[in-house]
């Protein structure tokens, strides 16, 4: 029992060190922008990390959201680029 | 005074007991007497030894826990006392009684929300990953690739974090459910005497 709880804790610490890496390559690659970590569906608008989504129809669960109303998950963006 | 006589009388002190609790103690005073006929005393040297009858009945009252010691030695001065005392004190012990069982189970469901606030903390952290690498394929077939690996990396951050406190959560558990398992023994133990069994195995 504790070999596994260890095994979970380095997978734990490996995960989110291969994560915090992985986040900070994304901002690194928007141009350190912070809204890169939102995403929005408004009214049938969809932008992810401030870029508006064309025919976000083609996305399962996106779509359905995009008809029902408004989610903001992230850095609120108050400019968006299409 | 012979075994007999004294374990008669005995038992009639303890009259106010139940009939499983009186015949478990005779039994023990049965037992005693005989062990010390079986070391070479007399039957009524063996009986001298065990002590006036009134005084072990006292030394046995003054064992059991609070609440059925009070009933029983009330019970042993007037069975009738003890109806009155019952019905008149109503109006008092009832709410008290209320109120005691109140506090006892929102402790315990309060240890028990506590737990369930961990484990809620960890089943969200965790479910984070795969919806982060769901979002990462919208980014992907959407062609914002930086939000795709922004998201990958989130996700990865908190199911990480989520495993870390489903560990949490689990330890957190077990030593809750010890926790809730000696309150309750508390709570009881006015009422109840418990032997020390099985607090060292949960522990452990």
């Amino acid at each position: 029992m504790k070999e596994i709880w260890k095994t979970s804790r380095r997978v734990a610490c490996v995960l989110a060190g291969l994560g915090i890496v992985l986040s900070l390559a994304g901002f690194a690659l928007s141009g350190f922008d912070p809204r890169v970590f939102s995403a929005k569906v408004d009214r049938g608008t969809v932008s992810f990390g401030g870029t508006i989504v064309e025919n976000p129809e083609n996305l399962p669960f996106i779509s359905t959201l995009a008809e029902m109303g408004s989610v903001e998950y992230g850095v609120s963006s108050d400019e968006e680029v299409s | 005074m012979n075994k007999k006589d004294y374990l008669d009388a005995l038992a009639k002190a303890l009259d106010c007991l139940s009939r499983e609790k009186r015949s478990e103690i005779l039994s023990f005073y049965r037992e005693a007497i005989d062990d010390r006929i079986e070391e070479g005393m007399s039957e009524e040297e063996a009986v001298c030894a065990m002590g006036p009858v009134e005084l072990a009945a006292e030394s046995i009252l003054g064992e059991l826990p609070v609440v059925p010691r009070a009933v029983a030695k009330t019970r042993r001065k007037s069975p009738a006392l003890l109806w009155v005392l019952a019905i008149a004190g109503s109006p008092l012990w009832i709410p008290l009684a209320f109120a005691f069982l109140l506090a006892v189970a929102s402790v315990y469901l309060c240890t028990w929300l506590a737990a369930a606030c961990i484990w809620l903390v960890a089943a969200v952290c965790m479910f984070a990953l795969p919806f982060g690498l769901y979002l990462a394929w919208c980014g992907v077939m959407t062609g914002t690739f930086a939000f795709a690996l922004a998201q990958v990396g989130l996700g990865c951050v908190l199911g990480g974090v989520g495993l870390l406190v489903f560990n949490a959560a689990f330890s957190a558990s077990r030593a809750l459910a010890v926790l809730s398992q000696k309150w309750i023994r508390k709570a009881v133990s006015p009422f109840k005497h418990y032997e020390a069994d099985n607090t060292c195995a949960v522990a452990a």
